[in-house]
């Protein structure tokens, strides 16, 4: 069977669910490969030929230069973390796999969310900072790295975060870090040497902007409880009382932020806005962002997604 | 020994390799999602729609980017 559409994904990426049963609708050919039946499918690249081979319960699928689209929701960067030490035979695995995956990008002519290599960079903070603040957006006061002395120049509240995502593992537990309020007398020497960190100005009075790009269309959603503006990472506010609203954000912020992807090489990104005192500011983009938590019956990210992979409209 | 700053306020919550499923709930290879009872599982709206897809509200950061 000829494939039209690849998704490269996780069995546990359930966003990933909703866009296969809207191309399951259309009739769509298409294929999920996922990393945790890795070992059940039988798996041939053809350098020669440029095609990849999968074979899944007895059923051959073949990818050919002419595939339309590939939906790429792998990690880009291998993290061991939250992971035990690994037997020799999955670090094997692992490390593999990933090299298989990343090989998929031979398939130069079809459309992508996104390519490997732009997500590579767009994932770097600091590249898309830099990006962001060349295009003419905001983006807060930022420093990254492990000298306490050069975090004491911030005058006011900051806000620390990791630079990458940090999942970690101890005995039972998984530690996860969120964007955290300090005082930048807070940060010591003691306390951020061992690892690099960013350091950013912490934004006051702000309400949270959730900017979704699929292809020519973007939706902003702000991130409120109570109508109100959420101070600390809205992440950490029960689910139950936060409430996401659609809103119209003005033409050049708009611009901007199709321009910041256009620069960046990615069709799809989940920006993330403050707005404060009438100004909005760029905090991050996220190439490989969630959006099934915005869905809705008036907000169908799954079908935006399934028309650009299906070259329609979008 | 004082611990890094990002460990000290990371959250803590119990390791788990993959998320709990329901009983009954299988993901079909040939179909590309999960099925339940004959149904789709995850639908825009159901339990195992918006919820889920941030990982059972295990926040991972954005995302899939645990291995």
């Amino acid at each position: 069977m000829r494939i039209d559409v690849l998704l490269v994904s996780s069995i546990y990426d359930f966003s990933t669910d909703l866009v296969v049963q809207e191309l399951e609708k259309r009739e769509v050919s298409y294929f999920r490969l996922n990393k945790e039946e890795f070992g059940n499918y039988r798996l041939t690249i053809d350098i020669q030929g440029k095609t990849l081979e999968i074979i899944a319960n007895d059923i051959v699928y073949e990818v050919t230069n002419s595939v339309k689209s590939i939906y790429f929701r792998q990690p880009i960067f291998l993290r061991n973390t939250p992971s035990n030490g690994l037997a020799i035979s999955e670090q094997l695995s692992r490390s593999q796999w990933m090299g298989f995956l990343r090989s998929l990008v031979i398939f130069d002519k079809a459309r992508w969310i996104n390519r490997p290599e732009a997500t590579y960079l767009a994932e770097t903070k600091a590249y898309q900072l830099v990006a962001a603040n060349d295009i003419g957006l905001k983006i807060p006061k930022t420093l990254i790295g492990n000298n306490a002395n050069r975090f004491q120049s911030f005058e006011n509240k900051v806000i620390i975060k990791s630079l990458d995502t940090i999942l970690l593992r101890e005995a039972d537990e998984c530690l996860f870090t969120y964007s955290t309020i300090k005082n930048s007398d807070e940060l010591n020497d003691e306390n951020v040497s061992a690892a690099p960190l960013t350091v950013q100005d912490y934004v006051t009075s702000k309400i949270d902007i959730r900017v979704t790009i699929i292809g020519n269309k973007l939706v902003a959603v702000k991130i409120t409880s109570g109508g109100n503006g959420i101070e600390e990472d809205w992440r950490t506010t029960d689910r139950s009382q936060i409430e996401y609203t659609e809103i119209q954000l003005p033409t050049d912020i708009v611009n901007k932020c199709f321009e910041l992807l256009g620069r960046l090489n990615l069709n799809f990104g989940a920006i993330d806005l403050l707005l404060s005192n009438n100004e909005y500011t760029f905090i991050e983009v996220n190439p490989t962002g969630e959006w099934g938590w915005l869905v809705n019956s008036q907000r169908r990210f799954d079908i935006d997604i399934a028309n650009w992979l299906e070259g329609k409209g979008l | 020994m004082t611990q890094h700053i990002l460990i000290e306020h990371a959250k803590r919550r119990p390791f788990s390799a993959s998320p709990e499923m329901p009983e009954r709930s299988l993901f079909d290879t040939a179909k590309g999602y999960w099925m339940s009872e004959g149904k789709p599982l995850v639908s825009p709206g159901s339990k195992y729609g918006a919820l889920v897809s941030k990982k059972c509200d295990q926040e991972t950061g954005e995302d899939q980017k645990g291995e």
